[in-house]
């Protein structure tokens, strides 16, 4: 029954990630990670219920299911940017990189020998996948705040990387993972805010060349 | 006598295919009606429907050859024979079936499609040559996404036949699979493309900038248009009894128990049409690409975790 | 075996007889005609001989010139490809006889030079003589490089007719190297006394797969095809794509029958080649306005399916898999059958068309069904069958390649089920783009409403051409019903290179069983689809006799004037699968600007070039073009003192060599 419910979650982890990949709205993104925090706060309680489990679960469920993204949310309509992705790989092209990385990691994760008890064999090709997702979005895409949804992916996927594992006690480390977390998210916010108001856009690859523009006016 | 009873029974399926099948779109407008707030159409509209037509005269195109004339007749003869290979309830095994016998049932689809292509393109009007060449160009992932379903499944039940892989998927092997969710998923969407249905095409709107199939049988009418009608019915009927089994994997054998739970699972498939059609516009056409792949994508991770993961 | 020979003879006869007869055309289209057919009736004597009876064939005559002699070994596999090349030689020469009827003078050494492609084939095919086979596959080149330059007045044939003689030439120099590897490891000359091991088992693969490949078309050394075919006189395009192409997988199923084992990674490398070639190949066949140059890259594709059928059952054989490897090759043999019947038929029903209509552009064609039924009943059956639709013969081929790979699904190598997945995804790619080509095609050409006035006036096609559409047709679709009947007829043409492994063979009586089963159930329920097809069209018929049938113009959404030239064309058609693959496609679009309010003309245009021509090919020639000018260059003055410079270093460079390993 654990093992079934943890195959269950895994799933909704790969539909949410190649989602992810694939939308072309940032709205619709911040949706796939809200998303992505719930289903990933409910995994440690598949192999041991208990108070603290509990409580942990109900506070990541908070941190990444309403409070990222709402603050990303208020982030991206005090910008009032546009409301498109703007990939620098293809939305077609990067659902199948998606495709051909799952299977690469499904290749070698067979392979692999854990010396520990794992509740499923595709909980750490998961967690992988969604450690590349993660970076994939920061890379190939072209806006700053998809580079933020990309880190707080790429978190998720490092997170489910020990709870697949069944790393007990590693509560702390979350934690303080989290408030690391929670502090770039806002810093985030606020530069992406400071950004938009200087440059009127918050296109990275552009800045570079507003910079320069605004060096020689300034000269 | 008692072997006539049992060779009618055996028979049960395509019987109910060919009496049922256009019931579904009844059900599916009823859906989107009462989604709607209107009270619809009847629920037997369709058989109306291809009653009429059938008592009507032809009017062809001097433009059209034997072709447009054939293509019907063969659409309805593939759905015909497909439904032969996929007997839906538990313990009874199709007429027809052998190792590898739904590529062929894929391959026969795409017989149809060939000939409604070619039809469509002999009338000389520029409408239903766009048709044709969105379904054409749609097949393309389509048909990636059936066959990597189809592979799915035949992975999950290490048999190779249509029939019978269906039918290795029941309640005491398992519990409920996930990955078997997935691949219905995928062939729901494949679904959606292949019979029309929002968000791929939408079977209501006639204006040339929205049509794939639709625009495809515009020239026809009469009789041809009332098997066309009934052709697509069965075809419909046939994937939602794919999907019925892949979901309600309860095969006990005795068809008193087998035939309701069947008809039922297949009347919520088209309640779930209905809903999405009500619920969802249609696609832009990078879009229902985007779909399409999606669900290719969908019945790849499905056949990568039964094979790498343990196929529980 | 005698037969054999005198069939050879008639033929060549007949060829002289041609020449001979000169100016009188239909003479020598006549000599022509009857030297194929006895050439035909004398050689399949010993062909069905061999597959029936399983008796080996073999005739030995020595020259006296070392290493050579006129041997010849009828076993299996041969007698399986000489019955391909008599009889579509013979329904070429059929074919000719009304084709070439309006061609210019010339006619005589033209069916000489067919005869000679004819019989350099055929020797190909069986002989056991290392040189005999290299000496016979030049005369192929040869023949065929004159029978494409044919009608050498246009520019672009002379220019495509050199293409293919370097090409074939490129191919030729890796058999050479490959051929003499062979003597040097086992220090024979004959076949059937060749063994090679496990060490140079890799280098014998590669060299054979470069050299047969480039006769067969693999991706990348196709750039000939696509520029031979459109030259050619559409008869010999159908001998060649049908029958010619083969033989260079007949010399990869032949060097491999003399391998010990191949090793797993080379039969790996033949499916990824396969598959390249089938993706390329149907890709670039989607947005080509020319008939012959779709058709070439469809053979392209073709080729890539019987390559992913051999390297997918060679990778099963070295597993240990040998039932899939049966089926794997079964279906790559049958394909071989299927395409080359299909392909003949599509290129003379071209032929046929491009006559009547007198351009090869189909975007000017349309409506021609009308004018033209009998070509379009048999282009439509070539298009069904190439597309590998069920009820036509083109499907039984790739069913058991698929079904080769289902089964490998199951096996427990994961290199085995990620290679069957694999070809099960891009076989079913594959089709659905063969699909939208020949949908487009057909419905371009044949139907709709014709584009341009000569399609208003084509005629039907002069009688022999007909009767040979006509009749590969009714084999095509015949094919479909009896295949599951001869099935047992391809056993021998397996063992003879399937030998890695005692396993298979013990498995082969069971696989081969359990194919024909398999195939007598298709054959059951396509023979179901034909009958529920006639029940429905006898209950229209009778239903409507009484109503009413009335003929209109096609609604036309209320516009007043419809033309013709508003209808779809065939790069309209697939524009939005050409866009999709516009990174390999590469059109080169030249849209000047219209400005104002009355612009001047301009025109648009746009073209595809070949991908491996463009970026790989293109470079390469042209560099080394600039090259040897540069070095030509370098001369200065007079003509000698560079060469003189030359033999001088290379002297000086042989002496050393000779005195530091001598």
């Amino acid at each position: 029954m654990n093992a079934e419910l943890f195959d269950a979650l895994m799933i909704m982890m790969f539909i949410s990630n190649f989602g992810l990949l694939s939308s072309s709205r940032i709205l619709a993104c911040v949706s796939f990670l809200a998303f992505q925090g719930i289903i990933s706060s409910i995994v440690p309680l598949t192999h041991s219920m208990g108070l603290a489990p509990l409580l942990f679960c109900v506070v990541i469920m908070l941190l990444k299911g309403f409070i990222f993204p709402w603050l990303i949310r208020r982030a991206l309509s005090a910008v009032s940017a546009k409301r498109e992705v703007e990939p620098i790989v293809g939305y077609t092209a990067s659902i199948l990189t998606g495709l051909l990385a799952l299977i690469i990691i499904f290749i070698c994760c067979r392979g692999i020998n854990f010396n520990r008890e794992i509740l499923s064999p595709i909980g750490v090709p998961a967690a992988i996948f969604t450690i590349f997702t993660g970076l994939f979005l920061i890379v190939a895409r072209v806006k700053a705040l998809t580079q933020v949804i990309g880190y707080v992916v790429f978190e998720n996927g490092i997170y489910l990387l020990g709870a697949s594992l069944m790393i007990e006690q590693g509560f702390l480390v979350e934690l303080g993972i989290i408030l690391d977390l929670l502090g770039f998210v806002l810093i985030a916010g606020i530069v992406t805010f400071h950004i938009n108001r200087a440059f009127d856009h918050i296109d990275t690859d552009n800045l570079l060349a507003s910079e320069a523009e605004t060096v020689k006016t300034k000269t | 006598m008692d072997k006539k009873i049992d060779f009618i029974f055996d028979q049960l399926p395509f019987l109910t295919a060919i009496a049922l099948a256009p019931l579904l779109s009844g059900l599916i407008n009823r859906t989107k009606a009462f989604y709607a707030g209107r009270k619809g159409q009847p629920l037997f509209q369709q058989y109306y429907d291809i009653s009429k037509l059938l008592k009507k005269g032809t009017l062809y195109s001097r433009t059209t050859s034997w072709v447009f004339r054939v293509s019907p007749l063969l659409s309805l003869s593939v759905c015909l024979t497909a439904i032969m290979f996929f007997y839906p309830f538990g313990g009874v095994s199709s007429p027809v079936s052998f190792a590898g016998d739904f590529i062929f049932v894929a391959y026969l689809f795409a017989l149809s499609r060939f000939f409604v292509i070619i039809a469509a393109m002999d009338t000389g009007s520029s409408f239903e040559g766009m048709g044709a060449s969105r379904e054409a160009f749609f097949a393309f992932f389509a048909e990636a996404a059936l066959f990597l379903s189809f592979i799915a499944i035949s992975c999950f039940s290490r048999v190779p036949s249509l029939n019978t892989m269906f039918s290795a998927i029941h309640l005491s092997v398992q519990f409920f699979s996930p990955y078997m969710l997935l691949v219905a998923v995928a062939l729901f969407i494949v679904m959606l493309a292949e019979n029309c249905r929002v968000p791929v095409d939408d079977p209501n709107t006639h204006l040339e900038l929205t049509m794939i199939h639709e625009v495809m049988v515009l020239d026809y009418g009469g009789p041809d248009f009332a098997f066309i009608l009934y052709a697509s019915a069965l075809k419909l009927w046939f994937f939602a009894s794919m999907i019925v089994t892949l979901l309600f994997p309860v095969k006990t054998g005795n068809l008193l128990i087998d035939l309701p739970l069947f008809l039922s699972g297949i009347f919520l498939v088209a309640f779930a049409i209905g809903t999405v059609e009500s619920i969802m516009a249609r696609f832009r056409f990078e879009k229902v690409q985007r779909l399409l792949i999606f669900a290719a994508v969908l019945s790849a991770m499905s056949l990568l975790m039964i094979s790498f993961g343990g196929g529980r | 075996m005698n037969f054999f020979l005198i069939g050879i003879s008639i033929l060549f006869a007949a060829g002289g007889f041609c020449v001979l007869a000169g100016k009188n055309k239909k003479l020598v289209l006549l000599f022509h005609v009857l030297g194929n057919l006895w050439a035909l009736i004398f050689t399949s004597f010993p062909v069905f001989d061999t597959i029936i009876n399983e008796r080996l064939h073999t005739f030995r005559f020595s020259l006296g010139i070392p290493f050579f002699s006129f041997s010849i070994l009828i076993d299996p596999l041969a007698a399986f490809f000489l019955i391909l090349i008599f009889f579509i030689s013979f329904l070429c020469s059929l074919y000719a006889m009304s084709y070439m009827r309006s061609a210019h003078s010339d006619i005589g050494w033209f069916c000489f030079f067919s005869g000679l492609l004819t019989i350099s084939m055929a020797l190909v095919v069986a002989s056991s003589n290392l040189v005999l086979f290299l000496f016979s596959w030049e005369l192929m080149s040869l023949s065929s490089f004159i029978l494409v330059n044919f009608e050498n007045g246009e520019k672009a044939v002379r220019d495509a007719s050199w293409v293919y003689i370097a090409a074939s030439h490129f191919g030729y120099v890796f058999i050479i190297i490959l051929f003499f590897l062979m003597m040097k490891i086992s220090g024979s000359v004959e076949f059937s006394d060749i063994l090679i091991g496990k060490d140079f088992a890799g280098v014998v693969v590669i060299f054979s797969l470069i050299g047969f490949g480039a006769k067969a078309g693999f991706v990348p050394l196709h750039v000939w095809l696509p520029r031979a075919h459109p030259a050619a006189p559409s008869h010999i395009s159908a001998l060649m794509s049908g029958v010619m192409i083969k033989l260079g997988i007949y010399g990869i199923l032949r060097t491999f029958s003399l391998l010990e084992n191949i090793p797993v990674w080379f039969a790996v490398a033949i499916l990824a080649i396969g598959i390249i070639s089938a993706m390329a190949g149907i890709i670039n066949s989607l947005a080509r306005q020319d008939i012959k140059k779709l058709l070439a890259y469809c053979s392209v594709e073709n080729l890539g399916i019987i390559a992913i059928g051999v390297g997918l059952g060679f990778t099963a054989l070295s597993l240990g898999e040998g039932r899939i490897a049966i089926f794997a090759f079964a279906g790559a043999v049958l394909h071989i059958l299927n395409h080359c019947l299909s392909k003949s038929l599509l290129f003379f029903s071209a032929g046929a068309f491009i006559k009547s209509v007198g351009s090869r552009d189909i975007d000017k064609m349309g409506g021609i069904i009308k004018r033209m039924p009998l070509s379009g009943l048999s282009f439509l059956v070539g298009s069904a069958s190439i597309s590998s639709l069920p009820f036509f013969n083109g499907f039984i081929g790739e069913f058991l390649i698929y079904l080769a790979a289902v089964f490998g699904l199951y096996s427990s190598s994961m290199l085995l089920f990620i290679i069957s997945v694999l070809v099960i995804v891009s076989l079913s790619l594959v089709g659905a783009l063969a699909l939208m080509c020949f949908t487009s095609v057909f419905g371009v050409v044949f139907l709709g409403e014709p584009r341009s006035e000569s399609c208003r006036t084509a005629l039907e096609a002069p009688g022999s051409m007909c009767f040979v559409q006509a009749l590969l047709a009714i084999i095509c679709v015949s094919i479909s019903f009896s295949a599951f009947l001869f099935v047992d007829l391809l056993m021998p043409i397996l063992s003879t290179f399937c030998r890695s492994s005692s396993s298979a063979m013990y498995n082969m009586k069971n696989s081969f069983n359990e194919i024909r089963v398999i195939l007598s159930i298709l054959s059951l329920s396509s023979l179901i689809l034909f009958v529920f097809f006639m029940l429905i069209l006898f209950l229209r018929r009778f239903g409507s006799r009484k109503m009413k049938e009335e003929s209109v113009c096609t609604w036309d959404c209320g516009y007043a004037k419809p033309t013709a030239r508003m209808q779809y064309t065939a790069s309209s058609f697939v524009n939005p699968m050409a866009r999709f693959f516009d990174a390999v496609l590469r059109p080169e679009v030249s849209r000047p600007e219209t400005r104002g309010i009355f612009p001047n003309k301009t025109i648009f245009s746009f073209e595809i070039k070949d991908f491996f021509e463009r970026y790989i090919y293109m470079p390469v020639i042209s560099r080394m073009l600039r090259f040897s000018t540069a070095l030509i260059r370098l001369d200065g003055a007079g003509g000698i003192h560079l060469y003189i410079f030359l033999m001088i270093i290379a002297l000086v460079a042989l002496l050393s060599w000779t005195f530091t390993y001598g």
